[in-house]
């Protein structure tokens, strides 16, 4: 894995983020209002950090395990979850998770293939792109895939089938996803969710 | 954490299969939990599954996917998937995606046998 920021010091930044949207100790000798903390905190952050961009790539190589999702998925929590609170993260891991599995299956077909994901951070939003330089083996803009309503209609749609229900979920969990597949060069789905 | 899925029976009649699931249940795993879940049903000509889901650790949708086809199948049968003990993790998912009226849920295994 190979790991690059625009910061200089991207985990003691990432502490830093992650103590003050949590540590409750961060205003306890003021008399503010748990409401007016929380806006002190948001123009603090505002304030030192218009935004954070990372971006790194796997390869199976790096990891130097077979190509599963699992190991990938711990290298990104350790990114993601001293800058992101708890529910957020969560939610946020799993949208990645399905969108790593989908790689894995559809565009690399369980062998050795690239990731690179980008994560623009700010104290409003996330946004996430993630490309593979696999041949999809069909056409991955979703044009029309995932757009289920509901899950009923979803399942009628694919009763007593396993798979599916990634994209259906992203969808869920995400407040904005774009497809974007240009064959031969790359496959990149764009995310993005509001934090506040 | 385990990152793995542990899965075992721990009774089966023709009425139901029990079996306890644990760790991770996601894409890396989902395929061998649907296999053994799948073969132990048809050992023992299983109508309904009660799946102790107390040490599920993580879920995704894949592992979502197991028990929704799982339920759909026995659901030709007049079957039912009983899920016992299950934890926020996985209760966490299931609400996402909006599949928690699919299934039943029950504290103890006992309780769940007594629900057929």
């Amino acid at each position: 894995m190979y790991l690059n920021s625009m910061m200089p010091d991207l985990s003691s930044l990432a502490t830093l983020i992650g103590k003050l949207l949590t540590d409750d100790s961060f205003s306890r000798e003021q008399t503010l209002s748990d409401e007016a903390q929380y806006e002190a905190r948001q123009r603090l952050l505002n304030a030192i950090l218009p935004s954070i961009t990372v971006s790194f790539a796997f390869s199976t190589d790096d990891l130097g395990v077979p190509f599963k999702v699992t190991p990938i998925m711990r290298r990104i929590a350790e990114i993601l979850e001293p800058v992101l609170s708890g529910e957020h993260f969560l939610n946020i891991r799993l949208a990645l998770e399905e969108v790593v599995s989908n790689i894995i299956e559809h565009s690399y077909n369980e062998e050795h293939g690239k990731i690179v994901f980008r994560f623009m951070i700010t104290s409003e939003d996330i946004a996430i792109e993630v490309e593979d330089f696999g041949e999809r083996g069909k056409d991955y803009s979703m044009n029309g895939v995932g757009d289920y309503k509901t899950l009923q209609e979803f399942r009628e749609q694919n009763q007593g089938k396993m798979r599916g229900l990634g994209v259906f979920l992203v969808r869920k969990i995400m407040d904005e996803v774009r497809y974007e597949v240009v064959p031969g060069q790359y496959n990149r789905i764009s995310m993005k969710k509001r934090l506040v | 954490m385990n990152e793995t899925a542990k899965y075992s029976l721990l009774a089966a009649t023709t009425d139901a299969a029990v079996i306890s699931l644990e760790g991770y249940v996601n894409y890396d795993t989902a395929d061998e939990i649907y296999s053994f879940i799948q073969a132990q049903l048809s050992a023992h000509s299983s109508k309904h599954l009660v799946l102790d889901v107390s040490g599920v650790e993580y879920a995704s949708s894949a592992g979502i996917g197991v028990f929704m086809a799982l339920q759909e199948q026995l659901q030709q049968h007049a079957g039912r998937v009983v899920m016992v003990n299950i934890q926020e993790s996985l209760l966490h998912v299931l609400k996402l995606v909006g599949a928690t009226e699919y299934f039943l849920f029950c504290e103890t295994v006992e309780v769940a046998l007594k629900q057929f």
